[in-house]
């Protein structure tokens, strides 16, 4: 009984997942970053342009459309405007069927995030601050970012710890 | 109460300091866990330590041509050491910096390398400059990793700190949670207790309030409490009914000017002018206590008590009826000192009117053997001693009448009919100016009294109705019959009374002189031509009939004086009394005569004596009843009824008859009916023989005695 049902439904997710990103790839191909890459995506998605990744230059990811978070940070002094991609969207646009995402920085600090949370919490992958890209020195090029001040639950180790700056690559699992 | 007061305060002052602490400690614990949250002096010393060894990495492998590290690489890797060295220059890690100069000698020396190694970065590709650029790196390998393990002490302490810090606030933050639900608990407790202290108090102020309801209500009296600006603020239900007011409702919230408005508005103009005159009576009233006569007349007592926040209590009593009361005591009372002092008058008239009879009798019985054996002349002397003796003893019978002490001689008269016989009479009495008028009612009562006394009172009204009316004028004579009205002296109400008014048109008399009228010697006319005695003998003789005399007099228009007598049963027959002219009847039987007044004893023993009898003379009951003994051949005793020494002439003639049953017995008194009633009556054998008597009366009175039939059962009974 047990078996039997475990094993239908990874028929059924296997199946989901082929479909998919077979949808995906063939309605949306993936295009090879033009510029140098500035993130990688890896793991369980469907559509990849470099390998078993899915690599994204700066305009590719401002391409997917640009949402605005202001909110206080532990990071910065008073409140700051972030603009970046929603990470639903990214996820949605490169397939991701996993459970969880790894966010790996620079410095190959990493954090795990559960994928529902990025449309629960509408999470940003942010690219500007006040208006400017923001560059390796002062935590870019990439951060991810939650909209702290709309829900006071944010406001937490949890979600400090999970909002990634320098971030370099993301993996799906 | 107050104890609990101060426990409340107490306790909610604690719970306002223990909640003020909480709310700080609450800040002080976020502060201290934000500060937790961003302990990473390590974390950055490491990341520092650590991008720094990988520039130096990536800068060796490149050179190498097997590695694929390119120039982005190193540039990267050089931007991210610029990232963590930027972060050093934070005011956390500078707080570690500041503890050790040669902690910030070091950060100093780490930020010159990578401003000395950023242009050569750019260069990296030319030749020899990886070399130069790890010169110049590698030399801080050692005090890098130096700072970063020091970092790690000093993150470590630090977190320990607030771990510590943590704790104490989470002590203190348990204690005062703790105080306050302690705080708490009581201030429930001493609320519940406080409560139940208000219910009590509460339940005790209904109660006493219900006794003050029913003790003002209850009262007799009106109460009335006015506040300072004079508005009635409390009042009972006796109020209105006091005032006279129609009043269910309490008259409260209103001065009494208000309400006089108010019931004017209304249409009653008797209530405003009642509340008006009440309103001027308090505010006019100069003590605690004042007596005011309503509109309607009655009399109130009102009394005031001030109040200590400027009230007044006035108490509204209606004494119209007390003051009635005492009015009708008052003249009572003045009543019966008035017939105290008749009484007293009266006593003092009698006792001289019987020593005086003593000497007329005397007088007059030697005055009768004068006229009777004296020679012509003496004899014209003797008439004269004889008639001024009889007028002297008409004279003591009327002291007599005032005085009660009259033998009464009671039949059954009409009034009318006795006014009727008299009339020729008053005619001459009155002379021709006066008009005589006579109105006779209720002729079928009778009134039981002695004849000659009653014609001598109405002769006496006449001629004192003659004398105030000198000019001329009417005098009228009305008899009748009523009922007895309430408060008429010795007479039950309701009981038959016949009355006999006699009234003139005269001069009449002040208040002064009817209170003084009936004493004796009192008189308003001409000295010597009234004795004063006239009115006294009608109140006399009222009073001994049972009845009352009454005068009705106003000065210039005349006086009315009634005569009131009990009415009588018919009486069953008439008899009449016919008197004899008979000579003195004589008789030769003994005699023993007592007398304790010598000339009165020398003059019976005489006439006796000369009428043929054997007299014995005594001049105490107990010689007479010695003799008795001695002898006991006497036919008739014949005593006077006072006599001195203890026995009176009654009770020597009951021993007497204990001695000699057939002995016969006559009596005489001037004043017969005080004895009896003090030595009670003879028996019906006795017969009494009324002072001053003439010898002919006396001779008749013993042979009558001496003929009677010795203890006949069917002897008529002696009316005395």
């Amino acid at each position: 009984m047990k078996r039997r049902g475990f094993v239908m439904a990874l028929a059924a997710s296997v199946a989901a997942l082929g479909f998919m990103g077979l949808d995906r790839s063939q309605a949306n191909p993936l295009p090879a970053p033009a510029e140098k890459p500035i993130l990688t995506i890896t793991g369980k998605i469907g559509a990849k342009n470099k390998d078993d990744a899915a690599q994204f230059d700066r305009s590719m990811l401002e391409a997917l459309g640009m949402v605005r978070i202001e909110t206080t940070t532990p990071w910065f002094k008073g409140t700051v405007a972030f603009e970046g991609v929603p990470m639903d969207k990214l996820m949605q646009h490169v397939g991701a069927s996993g459970e969880r995402v790894v966010a790996v920085a620079l410095n190959d600090y990493s954090s795990e995030i559960p994928l529902e949370d990025f449309k629960k919490h509408r999470v940003i992958l942010a690219l500007k601050r006040d208006g400017e890209y923001m560059p390796v020195r002062d935590k870019g090029p990439l951060f991810i970012i939650y909209p702290f001040d709309s829900d006071p639950d944010l406001k937490s180790q949890t979600y400090y710890g999970r909002s990634v700056w320098q971030v370099a690559r993301l993996v799906v699992k | 109460m107050s104890r609990i007061k101060l426990l409340l305060v107490f306790i909610s002052g604690c719970l306002v300091a223990a909640t003020v602490s909480l709310a700080v400690l609450i800040a002080q614990r976020q502060e201290t866990l934000r500060e937790v949250s961003r302990y990473n002096t390590s974390w950055l010393a490491s990341q520092a330590v650590a991008e720094f060894t990988r520039l130096e990495q990536r800068i060796s492998a490149f050179g190498d041509p097997d590695s694929d590290v390119d120039q982005d690489e190193v540039e990267l890797r050089f931007d991210i050491l610029m990232n963590r060295i930027k972060l050093l220059g934070d005011g956390e890690f500078q707080d570690f910096v500041r503890r050790d100069p040669e902690r910030g000698d070091i950060v100093e020396r780490l930020v010159a390398a990578a401003a000395a190694a950023e242009p050569l970065i750019r260069d990296i590709e030319k030749p020899g400059v990886p070399a130069k650029l790890l010169a110049l790196l590698t030399p801080l390998d050692r005090d890098l990793a130096l700072m970063a393990s020091a970092a790690n002490r000093y993150g470590a302490e630090r977190v320990s700190e607030d771990q510590h810090e943590l704790l104490r606030l989470h002590l203190t933050f348990s204690a005062l949670s703790g105080g306050l639900a302690i705080f708490g608990f009581a201030l429930i407790l001493v609320l519940g207790r406080q409560n139940q202290v208000l219910e009590r108090a509460q339940a005790d102020l209904r109660q006493q309030n219900a006794r003050f309801d029913v003790t003002i209500n209850n009262m007799p009296h009106g109460l009335a409490m006015f506040d300072a600006e004079a508005r009635l603020i409390v009042s009972n239900r006796r109020l209105p009914l006091v005032l006279g007011l129609s009043e269910a409702a309490p008259l409260t919230g209103l001065t009494l000017e208000e309400m006089a408005l108010q019931a004017e508005a209304e249409g009653r103009t008797g209530k405003a002018v009642l509340l008006r005159d009440l309103a001027a009576a308090l505010a006019g009233a100069s003590s605690e206590s004042l007596l005011h006569t309503l509109p309607d007349g009655r009399t109130l007592s009102l009394s005031r008590s001030l109040m200590a926040e400027g009230g007044i209590v006035w108490i509204f009593e209606d004494v119209s009826a007390r003051i009635e009361a005492q009015t009708k005591r008052e003249q009572l009372e003045e009543q019966l000192l008035q017939s105290q002092k008749m009484e007293a008058v009266g006593q003092l008239t009698g006792g001289i009117a019987h020593d005086f009879n003593n000497l007329l009798t005397v007088i007059l019985g030697n005055a009768e053997i004068l006229v009777e054996e004296a020679d012509p002349n003496t004899q014209e002397l003797a008439r004269m001693i004889l008639e001024a003796a009889e007028q002297g003893a008409d004279l003591t019978q009327k002291l007599l009448a005032f005085g009660r002490r009259q033998s009464l001689k009671t039949e059954h008269l009409k009034l009318g009919d006795s006014v009727s016989g008299m009339t020729p009479l008053l005619r001459r009495a009155i002379g021709e100016h006066i008009d005589l008028r006579t109105e006779f009612s209720g002729g079928s009562a009778y009134a039981l009294t002695d004849r000659a006394l009653l014609e001598s009172a109405i002769l006496n009204l006449v001629v004192n109705a003659r004398d105030a009316m000198p000019q001329g004028g009417t005098l009228t004579i009305k008899t009748g019959e009523r009922q007895a009205a309430k408060g008429e002296p010795n007479l039950a109400v309701g009981t038959s009374v016949v009355y006999l008014t006699v009234s003139d048109t005269g001069t009449g008399m002040s208040p002064e002189v009817i209170a003084r009228a009936f004493e004796p010697f009192f008189t308003t006319k001409e000295v010597g031509k009234g004795s004063g005695l006239g009115l006294s003998m009608v109140y006399g003789f009222a009073e001994q009939s049972g009845g009352h005399v009454s005068i009705k007099s106003k000065v210039g228009q005349g006086t009315a004086i009634t005569i009131v007598l009990p009415a009588a049963h018919a009486p069953r027959v008439e008899q009449d009394d016919i008197e004899d002219a008979k000579p003195a009847a004589r008789g030769e039987e003994r005699v023993l005569v007592v007398e304790d007044e010598p000339h009165v004893l020398q003059f019976v023993s005489t006439q006796l004596r000369r009428l043929g009898y054997r007299v014995t003379a005594a001049s105490t009951g107990a010689e007479a009843l010695m003799l008795l003994q001695q002898r006991s051949s006497f036919d008739i005793l014949f005593s006077d009824v006072v006599l001195p020494r203890g026995l009176s002439g009654i009770e020597v003639a009951r021993q007497a008859r204990s001695i000699d049953p057939n002995l016969k017995v006559l009596l005489t008194s001037g004043y017969p009916e005080e004895v009896f009633q003090q030595h009670g009556r003879p028996d019906e054998h006795t017969q009494l023989l009324r002072k001053p008597f003439k010898s002919k009366d006396l001779a008749a009175a013993l042979r009558e005695t001496l003929d009677a039939q010795p203890r006949p059962a069917s002897q008529p009974v002696l009316a005395s």
